[in-house]
């Protein structure tokens, strides 16, 4: 009795003071040397268990379960230890690590889409989701689908607003001044119904802040039996709300190849339509609060003869709007040299 | 056109504000570009009547001024000497505000305030003397109740010749205000003898000339024109010259229609015709240019001479001088097409020649005759002989359209009875009358609207009339599906995409270019002259693809270009990369690298020109920024541009393209590259600019890459689907192999023969070090390859390994002379 109870006894301050020991142990090494010297073959739990064989059988069951309690005892909080110590190890390790966030990151390359070319791309998704086919046409026109066919006979007023490039190549050979020569060259070729858009450059006589000599053009196209201006109306109002969602303003204007004829404007996002910003007059709307974007109206009757329909059965509308004019409005650009000049310290603002 | 308010007023009355007329007019087509005022700075300023003038007693340069303000008497000083006793003036008090924000300063105790000139009242530069009112002029009235007005500058669509007037503009602003229009008429004294004792008229060419009317006014003086006649022309946008010469022109403002005044007395032999100019035949214009005149060209002459080009300027011979007492005023009509014709090749663009090329109605000419010659008779004194000549082409008829039921509603979509289009044209002079029970209606349009010619014009009317925001937005009915993008769409679109990702920015510059531009390209030729068909040929990706087009290399020349910069179009899009790289490399290093994707044209004989999509691509400068983890930076080099093109033509689906070396007349000669398709074909080129156009161009040094290629061709060879070959489950093995070649050899040429030898296993060839130095003999090159080895079936044998090594060692050695210096095997 004497023997076993002196030998818990003994295990009860082993354990004790190795727990005591325990706390005191800094380092990873240290802890796996204190493992050894009270857990390990030779260690101190060990030195007292071997003892227990000495012990007369009757004793030895309680003795031998309170060594196994002490070694468990030992060994769980050895491992709380470890994984402490391993926790404190690691969050140096990784403080050491630390890095400066706050520096510049590793750019991958970009490129810089053109906003004209963004214009024209969102433009054609708008027109295709109201049923409009997208096709494209020669920049180099005969004066006979640039003009003639399109009701501007040769000393037609109109031509005054048309300063045309001509080429030395050949007699009646231009560039074009707008998109809608394709309007015959689609009519010529197809029955109606029609729906087209026609994005390409046109090109005028013409070099200042507002005007470049080349220029990008969406020209539309629908004709059936029952196309009206109200339609004309709808569709250029709907294209205004998805491109920008701003308000439109239609006007009488005059075009020889459309009558009625229309001026559709938007209004300037810059200063909201009020035409001037804190005092000075919007660069973008040069104050008028609207700024135009396309020439619009019903297919003229002798463009519609002109390619073999007839006026009576057959209407339809067209326009020919500008896609530099809705980057500039867009974009907040004052002046349309900017889309031609590729500044790359403009160009990386728009991403 | 200038419109000043005051004037118009005269013809309708308008109780609308100044911005809502402005907004009325622009959306019923008459589009308001802008309104200037006059006035609103005259708060302080009111009219006054000089009773009093004496010498200043102090001064001698100086007047002392005694004015009646209408309610009391007030002293001014001034060194004006214009004014006499009578005169009313602007006069402005001590501590008024001037226009341009000065305070008045009493100069001297006898001065109560100044008198002003028309610059102090912000109507011009002048400073010659005080600004004279009109004699009629109420003393102590604010001055801008009396010469305060509104000018509207308004665009006049070339179809509304009608509406270059005060008049036509009057007629519009009733239409749309339903104010009545009043257009008082003219009432003549008229004298013996009759302008047919005076002068005799013959037309000659009637073809040309519809209309022919004349005036005499004798017995006039000619000076300067009264205030209000020259303060109207000035706010219209036109100088005072002389009152007759004013009259005219303020004729052709109101009613649209040009007059012509001259000198009675230097008409030879009292006889004018009108009648096609000689061959060689001159005429000397008012602006003292001498015009060589042709056959097709229309002159009022007299017996001798020409004394006018018709429509457009008249001689300087008969002007009306000081010396001028009789007057001839010429109202006529001229043919459009001839007038514009004439003014062209004539170089002249005037007040006249711009509104008879517009085409001006037949009844127009004797009211704006009458006109003139009461306002002459009035403001030069003089008499107006008897009778006027009028010799014309019978009148045209009133036009009449026919417009059906429900026309209008077919064409705008908004449904409007009889009555409603009544309401909406009549106002603007149609007369409509109902075609008994078939519901149409026979509209007569009225003389001014030549436009009007069909039912659709009417529509316009209507339209415009109703106001284009009355009519319902709708949508077309019917569903139509739009087609499919074209396949070419389809590509180019995402090829521009591929080439954003692939950090290129897409550029979007001219077509038109210089001729010097191209020549520049020539380095070694230092071409002077327009490169020839076969440099041009060099100069453009697969020429042959061009010619396959039935196309040539003659460059496309503007007729009328706006520069020698703009002359040309483009047959390669290299001046316009080198120009934005340029303009670019002026502020930056960093980012360049720019694509475009656009069309380049080649002629044809007999057609339009063959457009071909052409891709060019330039980088230069800074691989990446120069920033804390690149430091120093590197610039880009050859190898960057060939591997955008290799990845794109692998996103393309290209098969077998190669690359081979090339030249280029403005790239450098030891680093330029055709790109080929497996079959030869040439798509295009790439390489370094050369170093002696770089230094030319001013490239600060830095080296730029640039390629082109023929899309079009590029587009065909791309292929849409693509199917994945299934992956190897078996392990690869991969082994490095150097190989000692002559400096010569072309690394494609070790890669073509090791592939050959490796056969099907053989799954990859990557050099990874190209290296020439010791212990590489001289004249040599050691060129090593990680080789990667895979069969589909199994996994393959080291020995099967070593068999294909030896196999490539063999052929190293046959095909390229390369010896095998060292083997090393990866273990993965």
């Amino acid at each position: 009795m004497q023997e076993e109870t002196s030998l818990i006894l003994e295990l009860d301050e082993v354990a004790r003071s190795a727990e005591a020991e325990l706390d005191s142990m800094g380092t990873l090494q240290e802890l796996e040397d204190w493992r050894v010297h009270h857990l390990g073959r030779m260690g101190s739990v060990a030195h007292l268990m071997k003892r227990l064989a000495t012990l007369p059988p009757q004793e030895r069951r309680a003795a031998g379960q309170a060594a196994n309690a002490a070694k468990k005892r030992l060994e769980d909080a050895f491992m709380q230890r470890k994984t402490l110590l391993a926790s404190v190890a690691l969050d140096a390790t990784l403080a050491q690590e630390r890095i400066d966030v706050t520096l510049e990151g590793h750019r991958p390359h970009i490129g810089y889409a053109h906003p004209t070319r963004m214009v024209l791309e969102e433009a054609e998704a708008i027109f295709q989701r109201m049923g409009f086919s997208v096709i494209e046409g020669p920049d180099v026109e005969w004066d006979s689908y640039n003009f003639q066919q399109l009701n501007i006979p040769p000393d037609h007023p109109a031509r005054d607003m048309q300063d045309t490039f001509y080429l030395d190549q050949m007699p009646g050979m231009l560039l074009r001044t707008h998109t809608s020569p394709m309007q015959i060259r689609f009519m010529e070729q197809h029955r109606p119904p029609i729906r087209i858009i026609v994005p390409g450059r046109a090109h005028r006589r013409d070099d200042d802040a507002t005007h470049s000599p080349i220029f990008w053009q969406i020209e539309g196209l629908a004709v059936d039996t029952t196309i009206t201006f109200s339609d004309l109306k709808g569709v250029l109002a709907r294209f205004a709300d998805e491109i920008l969602g701003c308000k439109v303003r239609f006007r009488p204007s005059y075009f020889p190849f459309t009558e009625p004829s229309a001026e559709f404007d938007f209004t300037c996002l810059t200063c909201n339509g009020r035409g001037n910003l804190a005092g000075q007059t919007c660069r973008i709307c040069k104050g008028e609060g609207w700024l135009e974007i396309s020439g619009a109206g019903m297919v003229h009757p002798q463009v519609l003869r002109n390619v073999g329909y007839d006026p009576d059965v057959y209407s339809g509308f067209a326009w020919g709007m500008g896609a530099d004019r809705i980057a500039l409005l867009k974009y907040g650009i004052g002046n349309i040299r900017f889309l031609w000049e590729d500044d790359l310290r403009l160009r990386r603002q728009l991403r | 056109m200038k419109v000043p308010l005051r004037w118009l007023y005269e013809y309708v009355d308008s109780t609308l504000p100044i911005e809502q007329l402005a907004e009325r007019m622009t959306l019923s087509g008459t589009l308001v570009e802008g309104i200037e005022r006059t006035g609103t700075d005259w708060d302080d300023i009111v009219t006054a009547e000089v009773v009093y003038l004496e010498p200043h007693p102090v001064e001698d340069h100086l007047q002392l001024a005694t004015v009646n303000l209408g309610n009391r008497e007030q002293m001014a000083v001034t060194s004006a000497s214009n004014i006499v006793v009578g005169d009313r003036v602007p006069f402005i008090g001590i501590g008024g505000h001037l226009p341009d924000g000065r305070v008045v300063e009493a100069y001297g105790f006898l001065s109560d305030g100044m008198l002003l000139a028309e610059d102090e009242l912000g109507l011009s530069e002048d400073h010659s003397g005080i600004y004279v009112l009109d004699p009629d002029t109420p003393a102590g009235r604010p001055l801008a109740e009396v010469l305060g007005d509104v000018v509207f500058d308004v665009d006049i669509t070339p179809n509304r010749p009608d509406c270059l007037s005060i008049v036509g503009l009057a007629r519009e602003v009733a239409a749309i205000s339903g104010q009545h229009l009043c257009i008082p008429r003219v009432r003549l004294t008229e004298s013996n003898p009759s302008v047919n004792e005076l002068i005799t008229v013959q037309i000659n060419d009637p073809d040309l000339c519809p209309r022919y009317t004349l005036r005499a006014v004798t017995g006039i003086t000619v000076g300067p024109s009264p205030a209000w006649l020259v303060r109207r022309l000035h706010a219209a946008g036109l100088r005072s010259v002389n009152n007759v010469v004013d009259i005219s022109n303020y004729v052709m403002l109101e009613w649209g229609q040009p007059l012509h005044t001259f000198d009675l007395d230097k008409v030879s032999n009292r006889q004018i015709v009108v009648r096609r100019a000689q061959s060689g035949e001159t005429l000397e214009t008012l602006d003292g240019a001498t015009h060589y005149l042709t056959p097709d060209m229309l002159l009022i002459a007299d017996a001798e001479r020409a004394i006018g080009l018709a429509g457009i300027m008249g001689a300087a011979h008969s002007e009306i001088t000081p010396a001028t007492s009789a007057v001839l005023i010429e109202s006529a009509n001229f043919v459009s097409s001839n007038i514009k014709r004439t003014a062209r090749l004539a170089g002249l663009r005037t007040e006249a020649s711009m509104r008879f090329e517009k085409g001006l109605p037949w009844y127009l000419p004797p009211l704006a005759l009458d006109r003139a010659a009461g306002l002459i008779a009035r403001i030069c004194g003089g008499v107006i002989h008897r009778d006027s000549i009028d010799i014309a082409t019978p009148a045209p008829p009133r036009r009449v359209i026919k417009l059906a039921e429900g026309e209008i509603s077919r064409l705008l979509g908004i449904h409007l009875d009889q009555k409603q289009i009544s309401a909406n044209l009549q106002p603007s002079g149609f007369a409509l009358t109902p075609e008994g029970a078939t519901g149409s209606l026979w509209v007569s349009v009225p003389l001014w609207r030549d436009d009007i010619r069909e039912p659709a014009n009417l529509a316009g009317e209507v339209a415009r009339m109703l106001g284009y925001d009355t009519i319902p937005t709708g949508f077309p009915s019917g569903a139509v599906a739009a087609a499919p993008p074209s396949l070419p769409q389809r590509w180019e679109k995402d090829i521009r995409h591929f080439l954003l990702a692939s950090g290129l920015t897409d550029l979007m510059t001219y077509s038109l270019i210089s001729a010097s531009s191209l020549s520049t390209l020539f380095v070694r030729e230092q071409l002077e002259t327009r490169p020839d068909p076969a440099q041009l040929a060099m100069l453009v990706p697969n020429p042959e693809g061009v010619r396959k087009h039935g196309a040539q290399f003659d460059l496309l020349q503007l007729t009328n270009p706006l520069s020698s910069e703009q002359e040309l179009l483009r047959p390669t899009l290299l001046p316009g990369l080198i120009k934005t790289l340029r303009a670019n490399l002026q502020h930056t290093q960093e980012g360049l690298a720019f694509f475009e994707l656009a069309r380049c044209y080649y002629p044809r004989p007999d057609d339009l020109p063959y457009e071909r999509l052409t891709l060019g691509i330039t980088i230069a400068g800074l691989r990446d920024p120069r920033t804390w983890w690149n430091n120093p930076p590197e610039n880009v080099d050859f190898y960057d541009l060939k591997g955008i093109v290799q990845e794109l033509l692998d996103h393309c689906g290209v098969p077998g393209y190669r690359f081979e070396a090339a030249q280029h007349p403005a790239l450098h000669p030891g680093r330029t590259a055709h790109v080929l398709t497996d079959e030869g074909q040439h798509l295009g080129y790439l390489g370094e600019l050369h170093p002696t156009l770089a230094s030319s161009l001013d490239l600060k040094g830095t080296h730029a890459y640039f390629l082109e290629l023929d899309a079009d061709l590029l587009q065909q060879l791309s292929t849409e689907v693509y199917q994945v070959q299934p992956v190897s489950r078996f392990p690869v093995i991969k082994r490095d192999i150097a190989v000692i070649v002559p400096k010569s050899v072309e690394v494609a040429a070790v890669e073509t023969a090791i592939a050959a030898a490796g056969g099907y296993l053989l799954k990859e060839v990557r050099v990874f070090d190209v290296y020439a130095e010791e212990p590489v003999p001289t004249g040599y090159k050691s060129v090593a390859c990680a080789l990667t080895l895979q069969a589909a079936d199994r996994t393959l044998s080291d020995f099967e390994a070593d068999e294909i090594f030896k196999h490539i060692s063999r052929q190293l050695l046959a095909d390229v002379g390369g010896r095998v210096r060292d083997t090393s095997i990866h273990k993965n």
